[in-house]
Parts: C-alpha cells; structure tokens; sequence
C-alpha cells in the first residue's frame, strides 16, 4: 500500500470517530479534484458546488460507506463526485444545455493545473499516471469513454451524436476500460 | 457461453460509467441481481471498473472550489452529526442480507409459493448490490419504544431509483394490525405501500421511490382494513429515522 493511501485510511478511521480536522484535512486533499471533475461533468459552478457540498456531507454522515477492503479510499470517493455529478444533471434535465457548454471545453488530454491549486504531490504523480494511460487509447475509444465519463452521456446518446451503432459504442467502451485497468495496474506495480 | 460473458462485461462497464439506458439498464439489472454475485469473474471485473471511475477522476486538472463550498461543509457538519446509531455498518448489514440470500428455501411470503420465494431472494440481491454502491447509505431507524426489539434499517443508494428496507427481529404487530411505512416531507407524512408484516422476524422491502424527495421515514402499528389519514404514534410499535 502506498503511504498516500495510508495516510487516507487513517484520516477515514479518524473521520468515522468524528475528528472534525481529519475531515478538513480529507477535504483539503480532495476537494480540488472534486470540484475539478464536477464541473467538468455539470459544466455548471453551481451545480458543481453543490455536488462537491453533498460529496463531503455525504462522507461525514456516512464514512462506513467506503469499506477499505473494496480499495482505495481515493477512487471510491472521486467515484462517489463522479455519480452525484452525473445524477446532477440528469435529475436537474439540464443535459442539453451542459452538452451545449461542454462542446466548448478543451478535450482532457493537454490540460494543465491552473495556478495557485493546492497541489497533492501524490495525486498529481497519479493524475500523470491516469493521462498516461488515457494517452495509449485508440482514439475513438478515448473518445466514446470521454463522451459517457466526463460528458455524462448514456451509450445511446453517444451511438446517436457519433452516427454509429451503439453495439460499437459498447464494444470501445469495454476495450477502453480493459486497456486501461492493465495500464494502471502496471502503475500499480511499480 | 464465452459471448455471453463478453455481453455481460460490456454492460458491467458502461454500467460502472453510469451510461446505460432503457433495455441496457434492464439487463443490466438483472446481471446484477442474478450473475454478479456468484461470478468472481463478474465481480473482481465490476470492482476494477469502480475503481477506475474514481482514478478517471484525476484526468480533470484540479480546481479549488470557492471558499463557500468549505464554510456551507463547515456548517453542514456541524449541523448534520455522524448518525450514531446506524445499526451494524455498510459490511455488516450486507454479511446479515447475504446471509439471508443463502438459506435455503429463503422466503418472506406466508404461503412459501416458488415464484415469491424467487422475488424475494431478488429482492434481497437488490439489497447487496444498492448496498455495494459507492455512497450507499443504510440509515438505522429508532424505535419510540425503549422496549420495542429487534431493527430495521432504510437503504437507498445514489444510482438507486429504489429505497429498500430491512429488518431483523421485527416483532409481530398485534392481531388485527399490520405496520404501515410513511414518509415525510415539509411536516406531511404520506402512507408508502402496502401494509406489511414480518415473516419469521425479517422484513425487506422494495420501495420504487425517490429518496431524495422526502426527509423522514416512519413506521407505525395501523389496524389492517383501514386507511389511516394519520400516522397512529400511539399504543403500539413505532420506528422513525431522517432520511
């Protein structure tokens, strides 16, 4: 186990006993990731501000949700931002819109941290990690994983903006998840 | 056999990235419930595309989000408390379910009828999985009563268009009463569902629901043929939570 994640079990151990200050300090690692990705899926501030507030509420309620044994407390926090996020904008039917706003966002790959972020040294060595592995993706299967995970559309939508079957959005999709599990495993490894 | 897998590790992923529909939807559902928990395949894979939807996360370069989203948490929490009494913890309550699952000739039905007996192993395969979700949020509910026995538990989970509920030891109401689920919102409460009783003690249900539309969930003991306007609070068992 790497210490980045250690140090995260151990402030989600503090956080279930009720330690306020182990909570600002989780916050502090992760809210800008959260926010980052949140805005990135809602394509609104606002929306992304509340997703980031019930992300971080949700986990003080609730810090038994994440079970240590099911993997990093990390990837099942950011997974949690990601499905509010998603949620969000379905439940608010403001998709069309996001999909108008998002049309005018930079693609992922070539995306730099803008100044003065609180900058994780762990997380960014993974976020180097992450957009390595993005970067070996064929890429139309890069493109069919961007449109569901960052834009928050479903494999049907995806078939119908691309005019392609949506048996063909299905089978990118898995072979870009598989591709990049090995990728990141192998980072794992190292 | 093998293209079926290849089907069903399709639908695991699209599922894990929140972008299936319609039939997909469906069936995805129903690999969940029925394939899932007894492929290991099917579930190391499922884990790993969880956890890659929180690894994808990082891609976005970070953005510090403005000082109120910390001072909104800030008060939040200090207006919201960790929920003491939450039963037995997410890891628990799923061992208790799956239990549950596994004995043989499982059924909440009075009449033991195959095809219910089917229903509700589904059920309570529904429950695992609401259960495994990230963010799955099993809230206690608290009996009135000091001297009321046994729990029950209120389980919803984003994703989740259901609500379950649980419970273990659930005493039987008295003749002639059966309990009644209310939910609440704005000071209003609402009869949900049919009225029911514990079988051997367990209860679990299936509530088609949005959680998020209502803020309390309460229990009550009402005489069977009735249609209260009211939750009866009074002179028999009750259980309520905030939701």
């Amino acid at each position: 186990m790497k210490d980045s994640d250690r140090l995260d079990l151990e402030l989600h151990r503090r956080v279930s006993a009720g330690d306020r200050g182990a909570f600002e300090e989780l916050f502090r690692r992760y809210a800008g990731a959260a926010y980052g990705l949140a805005r990135r899926v809602t394509a609104q501030e606002a929306l992304a501000q509340e997703v980031v507030q019930d992300a971080f509420l949700a986990l003080w309620r609730a810090p038994e949700a994440y079970d240590p044994s099911r993997g990093t407390f990390r990837s099942f926090f950011l997974s949690l931002v990601h499905h509010r996020a998603v949620d969000t904008v379905r439940r608010e039917d403001r998709l069309r819109k996001r999909t108008e706003r998002a049309s005018n966002l930079e693609p992922v790959l070539g995306e730099d941290v803008a100044e003065g972020v609180v900058r994780e040294a762990d997380l960014d060595l993974r976020r180097k990690e992450v957009l390595a592995a993005l970067e070996i993706l064929p890429p139309e299967q890069r493109q069919v994983l961007e449109m569901a995970y960052f834009g928050g559309s479903t494999q049907a939508r995806i078939a119908e903006d691309l005019g392609i079957p949506i048996g063909t959005v299905k089978t990118r999709t898995l072979a870009a998840m598989r591709k990049l599990r090995k990728a990141l495993e192998r980072e794992d490894e190292t | 056999m093998r293209e079926d897998h290849e089907r069903n590790l399709e639908l695991l992923a699209g599922y894990a990235l929140l972008a299936l529909e319609g039939q997909d939807a469906e069936e995805a559902d129903r690999l969940l419930s029925e394939h899932v928990p007894w492929c290991a395949t099917c579930r190391a894979t499922l884990a790993d595309f969880r956890a890659l939807t929180g690894e994808l996360a990082l891609a976005v370069p970070p953005v510090e989000p403005p000082d109120l989203v910390l001072a909104r948490v800030r008060r939040g929490i200090r207006d919201v408390p960790i929920r003491r009494r939450r039963g037995a913890g997410v890891a628990a309550l799923a061992a208790s379910v799956a239990a549950l699952v596994g004995m043989a000739g499982f059924s909440l039905s009075l009449g033991s009828r195959a095809t219910r007996a089917e229903q509700d192993r589904g059920t309570a395969l529904e429950v695992l999985n609401a259960m495994q979700e990230p963010g799955a949020d099993p809230v206690a509910l608290e009996a009135t009563s000091e001297t009321t026995p046994g729990g029950l538990v209120e389980i919803s989970s984003p994703g989740f268009e259901h609500m379950y509920l649980y419970g273990d030891e659930v005493p039987t109401p008295a003749p002639g009463n059966a309990y009644q689920l209310w939910l609440g919102g704005g000071g209003t409460f609402t009869p949900f569902g049919e009225p029911f009783a514990p079988v051997g003690g367990v209860v679990l249900l299936r509530l088609t629901v949005d959680p998020s539309r209502y803020d309390e969930i309460l229990i009550t003991e009402e005489a069977l043929g009735t249609t209260p306007g009211m939750p009866t609070l009074e002179g028999g068992h009750t259980w309520r939570a905030s939701i």
